[in-house]
């Protein structure tokens, strides 16, 4: 798995590619947190090369989801594969979704 | 196909290997390799994480067939009774404030998987689940 981040002052997006299985999961997590001490205040993870996810990747999208939002920023997923998508259908984490043009 | 986990080091990479290879050989659509893919990944993690003490050995067998339209995949491992389907369903209609955080994992296999059935067979847990091969 690779992620690759964007920042545009405190709009942060990270571009993850690959399985985010329970190693990917683990990553994400610490990209996350590096992303959140950096000042994002709002993180979109752009997933639309990421072949795989699990309960794993989606239990860290749903804690940091909840942390941005406890603190006023936001934390969005866009553009997700397939196999994204049909996990974050499949367990009710459509609110988490943005549509890009 | 068959794939067995024992300990050496990138077995659960090897596991996947061995599906995206099966799943290429019998030209199964996408969306069928990835509910196997998910499910294989929920329950060895399951089973790695709950089946066994801390590095106490373990030996998982994991077999793949088709069968008259169905994908088939069989677990057996040597660890503790665990029947991964009495385990309670998750409400995914919370919202997100309210879902609690983790727990899907059984429900992802329900919900991807067409049929599962548990059994303990012989001191083994044995999880065999199907999935109807469909186009995407």
């Amino acid at each position: 798995m690779n992620i690759q981040e964007v920042a545009q002052g405190d709009v942060h997006e990270l571009v993850v590619s690959g399985r985010v299985d329970g190693d990917g999961a683990n990553q994400l997590e610490v990209a996350l947190l590096k992303t959140i001490a950096a000042g994002a205040k709002h993180i979109t993870v752009e997933m639309s090369e990421a072949t795989f996810l699990c309960s794993a990747g989606l239990r860290a999208l749903l804690q940091y989801w909840r942390q941005m939002q406890n603190k006023g920023g936001s934390l969005q997923v866009s553009n997700p594969s397939p196999e994204a998508s049909t996990l974050l259908n499949t367990s009710g984490f459509k609110e988490m979704l943005i549509q890009r043009t | 196909m068959h794939y067995i986990l024992n300990g050496q080091l990138g077995e659960r990479a090897g596991v996947v290997g061995k599906l995206e290879e099966f799943c290429r050989a019998n030209a199964l659509p996408r969306g069928v390799g990835n509910a196997a893919d998910v499910a294989l990944e929920e329950h060895l993690t399951n089973v790695l994480t709950y089946g066994y003490e801390a590095g106490a050995p373990h030996r998982i067998s994991v077999s793949l067939k088709t069968e008259a339209g169905w994908l088939c995949v069989e677990v057996a491992d040597d660890g503790k009774p665990f029947d991964p389907l009495a385990v309670s369903p998750v409400d995914t209609s919370l919202p997100l404030e309210e879902k609690p955080i983790g727990g899907l994992g059984v429900h992802l296999m329900r919900q991807l998987m067409d049929e599962l059935s548990y059994a303990r067979e012989n001191g083994k847990n044995v999880l065999r689940m199907r999935k109807r091969i469909a186009a995407d």
